[in-house]
């Protein structure tokens, strides 16, 4: 039982490390506020919750402008002459997600450079 | 209105939920096997007067626990399949597809998967037959099978190897989606697969040939901790030989 406790101790304490680990960013606007619930709520199945990091399909996506975001949420497409940072079709459609467009974009913008 | 659910990523939805029920049917059954049913036949041989339970149990219970056992493996393992299948396809390119975090922490999860459903249905299920037919011939009046209990022996090391590598199995198959690591997308796919293999192989020998305390896993202790241990070093192999 004492090795039960050290070992499970341990594993426990690995998230309290991890938690001074923060992401460095200002205070959110609602604006902003609103489009990171509609991000980690509908993107980061695919896409990093950190956005400036690339997510275990999708790559990264901060900084992205409002024409990329518009072209891959409502139509599944590419502003003409993008050149995309993978190659892969799997993105599913998203139009439903098209009135969050500017909040999304709002926070994908939110970070500092 | 448009249902998420009649769409592509709707289609595998489905086959992901009967493939939680069927594996949760099968791990839940594997966990039974390993944490609770092992430790009570000790418990049951070590009391004469209670010692005959175990025959009993052999044959009525364990038959019921292993046709849930074998038949949730194979849904898992069919629907697993069918769910790379459909989804694997939609990236347009293996290169694409391998070069994400998903297929790396994935791939490994099902080649785990699929060695544990392997075990389930060539191993654990033939030799457990034999323990059965063996505890009938005895409630009958007759001897025990003289390979009955080799056979237990060989059911009982896969079966706790399973659970050794039902550990990492999850962790992976939920960190796919949720804990997405940083690829490099020319990493070196062969590498990678070389040395999950080359770990895999060892492992599924000692599962086949070996013992448990080769692997420090004869207690159920020994064997959460191994688990814990086999994850940590997947996990690290994966984040260097992705890099």
């Amino acid at each position: 039982m004492k090795s039960f406790s050290i070992f499970w101790g341990a594993l426990l304490v690995l998230p309290l490390l991890t938690a001074c680990n923060k992401e460095n960013q200002r205070p959110l606007t609602a604006l902003e506020k609103q489009g990171k619930a509609s991000y980690m709520s509908n993107c980061i199945a695919c896409h990093n919750p950190d956005p400036r990091l690339a997510g275990s399909i999708g790559p990264d996506v901060a900084f992205s402008s409002l024409e990329l975001l518009t072209a891959r949420i409502k139509y599944k497409s590419y502003p003409a002459g993008y050149k995309p940072k993978r190659e892969t079709a799997i993105m599913p459609d998203l139009s439903m997600l098209e009135k969050d467009i500017p909040a999304i974009h709002a926070y994908l913008n939110s970070f500092a450079k | 209105m448009n249902l998420a659910l009649f769409t592509h990523e709707g289609l595998q939805m489905i086959f992901r939920y009967i493939h939680y029920f069927a594996g949760v049917i099968w791990i839940g059954m594997l966990y039974y096997f390993n944490f609770v049913q092992g430790e009570w036949f000790k418990e049951l041989d070590a009391d004469e007067k209670i010692k005959s339970s175990r025959g009993v149990a052999v044959r009525t219970l364990v038959p019921r626990a292993l046709a849930w056992f074998r038949y949730g493996a194979l849904f898992t393992f069919i629907t697993g399949v069918i769910i790379l299948g459909i989804k694997g396809p939609a990236f347009g390119g293996m290169k694409e597809m391998m070069s994400t975090s998903w297929w790396a922490l994935i791939g490994v999860g099902a080649a785990f998967g699929t060695i544990m459903f392997l075990n389930v249905w060539l191993v654990i299920w033939p030799n457990q037959k034999i323990v059965i037919a063996s505890a009938k011939q005895v409630a009958e009046g007759g001897a025990a099978l003289p390979e009955a209990a080799g056979a237990a022996a060989k059911a009982g090391l896969a079966s706790r190897h399973n659970t050794l590598f039902s550990m990492p199995m999850l962790f992976l198959m939920g960190a796919a989606s949720h804990l997405p690591i940083q690829v490099n997308p020319d990493y070196n796919g062969w590498r990678l697969a070389i040395v999950i293999a080359a770990i895999m192989a060892a492992l599924e020998f000692n599962a086949l040939k070996g013992k448990t305390d080769n692997l420090k896993i004869t207690s159920i202790m020994g064997v959460t901790h191994m688990g814990v241990v086999l994850t940590a070093i997947l996990y690290v192999l994966i984040e260097v030989l992705t890099k």
